[in-house]
């Protein structure tokens, strides 16, 4: 009999993922560390580092989605049951939508702030919105619990990877690690 | 003679030092351009009036007084805005006024120049202003750019002295419009 289904990620795959985890711990750094900072050049080049990772996460994204809807995904355990399968389901798609929805509402919150950005001092970033100081205000709410829902996401998906891996002792996990095989 | 003698007299000081003219703050615009992270980050100051003294054809009789309401700067974004007033920057209750005046005024290619005396945030520095002369109807337009250093005039103490995320020039340009007074 001939299986169809693939056993591990690709390279490619796992470079996505690993690149793309090691950009959003250090964006909730960076963006933690640049509203808590007092106002300074410190302040002012801390938001510049997170505005800047926040749009190389979004072009990032992009190419991981392109790349993700072109290609097969390994299966999951066949003795997975629903509820886990749907839960599996349902964080990978939160996390692909907040991978969209925070750089997005972040880029509105500087637009809509009206200060003026450069990624990495480079690129002028387009504004999306006119300037409004309750568009910003409001937006900086939503961007503000939708990290929160980021943080809740990670938690159920590190945990669910940890869980795979030394409790139900499948690949789930293993097969994604960048040394692994399966 | 004696018919012609007011006349002369009032004559005199237009010959010698050419026309007044009054600021119109309708059409006139006095903007300063910083820069924030490498990017341009305009400003304007709301009110400010100039008093000129000026003959296109003689310049050197003439002289140039601006008085600017340095607390009307408004850079467009609320947060900045709160900080400017601050006394690392423009110190609004310390130095609510800002002025220019002129030591003379010549020409310069194909339009003029005023040296003087910019004095801002309490420090005085020597400024040349260059602007251009356009007459239409009974008034006239100058409009002329130079840069500063906000450095020269304490602007932006402490660490805001180094001048990575706010650049250390600051472009000043002026449109002003002009009435014979």
């Amino acid at each position: 009999m001939i299986r169809n289904d693939i056993e591990s990620w690709s390279p490619v795959a796992k470079l996505f993922h690993w690149a793309m985890a090691l950009l959003i711990f250090a964006q909730i750094a960076l963006g933690l560390a640049a509203v808590s900072w007092r106002i300074s050049p410190t302040k002012l080049n801390l938001f510049v580092w997170h505005k800047s990772t926040g749009m190389l996460i979004l072009a990032l994204l992009a190419l991981r989605l392109l790349w993700r809807l072109s290609h097969r995904a390994p299966e999951l355990p066949w003795e997975m049951p629903l509820w886990e399968r749907a839960g599996a389901h349902l964080s990978h798609m939160l996390l692909y939508a907040l991978m969209i929805a925070l750089p997005v509402t972040g880029w509105v919150i500087s637009s809509a702030s009206n200060v003026p950005f450069k990624i990495f001092w480079t690129i002028p970033l387009p504004a999306i919105t006119g300037p409004d100081k309750a568009v910003s205000d409001l937006f900086a709410a939503i961007h503000g619990w939708l990290v929160t829902l980021l943080a809740l996401v990670l938690f159920a998906h590190i945990g669910a990877a940890l869980r795979h891996h030394y409790v139900k002792r499948d690949t789930v996990l293993s097969r994604m690690l960048p040394w692994g095989t399966s | 003679m004696r018919k012609l003698l007011p006349l002369l007299a009032l004559c005199a000081p237009l010959l010698a030092q050419g026309a007044d003219w009054k600021m119109d703050p309708a059409g006139s615009k006095l903007e300063f351009i910083a820069t924030f992270e490498k990017n341009p980050a305009p400003g304007v100051f709301r009110e400010f009036d100039a008093r000129l003294r000026f003959d296109p054809e003689k310049p050197a009789g003439g002289s140039l007084e601006v008085t600017v309401k340095v607390a009307s700067a408004d850079m467009n974004i609320p947060d900045v805005n709160k900080e400017i007033r601050n006394k690392d920057w423009f110190d609004y209750s310390g130095f609510p006024q800002a002025e220019f005046r002129s030591s003379d005024l010549r020409r310069d290619g194909k339009g003029y120049v005023a040296r003087g005396t910019l004095t801002l945030k309490g420090m005085k520095q020597a400024v040349e202003v260059p602007f251009t002369w356009a007459v239409s109807g009974d008034g006239a337009t100058m409009e002329g750019e130079f840069t500063l250093k906000r450095g020269d005039f304490g602007i932006g103490l402490g660490e805001w002295k180094a001048t990575d995320t706010i650049g250390g020039d600051v472009k000043v340009k002026f449109r002003v419009k002009l009435r014979k007074a």
